[in-house]
């Protein structure tokens, strides 16, 4: 299959995809806002760590830090 | 029944304000999208791959995708990622309570330890199933959009059995609350339950019968080579298993010192 028969195919589903790079940037920007909130310390590893985790695992970083780094008792 | 409303309501709340029907929600919805779209394009893409790799290209035959490929995706996705982190977000929901000892506080107010657990494992299992429904929808639309599958029948029989293993993980993820001292003890009981439920698949005698045989069974209806009736079994067991992991639950949590 030649590149341009593969970018016919493709192309038309980039509508179809953006509400997953919403999903995708939404949970970044939410995970990102949550680690540096300043009264609520990161849990299990220092904040740095946790932002490269963030930043460089794409969509498994922010959703781990949300589930387990995330320190809720200080939120509340 | 009015406590179990009252609680079954805070526990709601709590999964809300914690953010854990967000984060699910999130999760399963990236499934639901992902799953038709890569069923549906991945053979394509590794057609092209292989094409541009050196020595003239690889040339390698896949067959068409058919619609039961993003059936397979979805909830292998599911049994999967999306199990895993269910558990990671509901292990606390009990040990967190006896750590701070808002358990205590609300027994001594006469709440029955029995209604306290029960009300815990229908709000997960509400929690989890309502993030489930939603992504059913948008998978079936996607599955519209790109197989052109119009959903019913045999499709809709498989998501709504899964959704019975989901209540089992619910089930699973409480007993192993319950018993734990702490949260970290949850997550490994938690998972060692889903292990050793996964395991069961592999023991020859009870294998067409087991949770794991629900979603296989389920698949395997969906390219023709099973009958409806054969998910009967597997759905009786995992619904009674998940009854019976929460009585376990509440049995052991009655006797238990806090």
């Amino acid at each position: 299959m030649d590149i341009s028969t593969l970018f016919e195919k493709l192309v038309p589903l980039i509508p179809y995809l953006i509400p997953l790079v919403l999903l995708q940037y939404g949970l970044l920007v939410w995970a990102l806002v949550a680690l540096f909130k300043p009264k609520a310390p990161p849990r299990l590893l220092n904040r740095w760590v946790w932002f490269a985790i963030v930043l460089l695992v794409n969509m498994i970083g922010p959703i781990l830090f949300l589930v387990i780094g995330r320190n809720q008792d200080e939120e509340e | 029944m009015r406590r179990f409303r009252i609680l079954f309501r805070k526990e709601m709340t709590e999964n809300l304000r914690r953010r854990r029907l967000l984060v699910l929600g999130i999760v399963f919805l990236s499934f639901a999208i992902l799953s038709p779209m890569s069923a549906k394009y991945m053979p394509d893409l590794v057609q092209w791959i292989m094409s541009t790799t050196e020595g003239g290209g690889l040339q390698l035959t896949m067959p068409p995708p058919v619609p039961s490929d993003s059936y397979v995706q979805f909830l292998k996705n599911l049994t999967q990622m999306g199990v895993l982190l269910y558990m990671l977000l509901f292990m606390g929901a009990v040990t967190e309570e006896k750590r701070k000892g808002s358990v205590v506080l609300m027994l001594t107010k006469g709440v029955p330890r029995s209604t306290f657990l029960l009300a815990k494992f229908a709000s997960s299992a509400a929690t989890v199933l309502g993030a489930y429904v939603v992504s059913c929808v948008v998978f079936l639309f996607y599955q519209w959009l790109t197989f052109q599958e119009t959903p019913g029948g045999d499709g809709l029989l498989v998501l709504a059995s899964f959704g019975a293993y989901l209540v089992l993980m619910a089930g699973v993820t409480l007993l192993a609350g319950t018993v734990a001292q702490s949260t970290a003890m949850a997550a490994v009981g938690a998972l060692g339950g889903y292990f050793l439920l996964s395991m069961l698949s592999l023991l020859p005698v009870v294998k067409d019968y087991t949770p794991s045989a629900l979603v296989d069974q389920g698949l395997l209806l969906l390219v023709g080579k099973s009958m409806a009736s054969e998910l009967l079994w597997p759905l009786v067991a995992t619904l009674g298993l998940s009854a019976a992991l929460v009585a376990l639950a509440v049995a052991l949590f009655r006797k238990q010192e806090l």
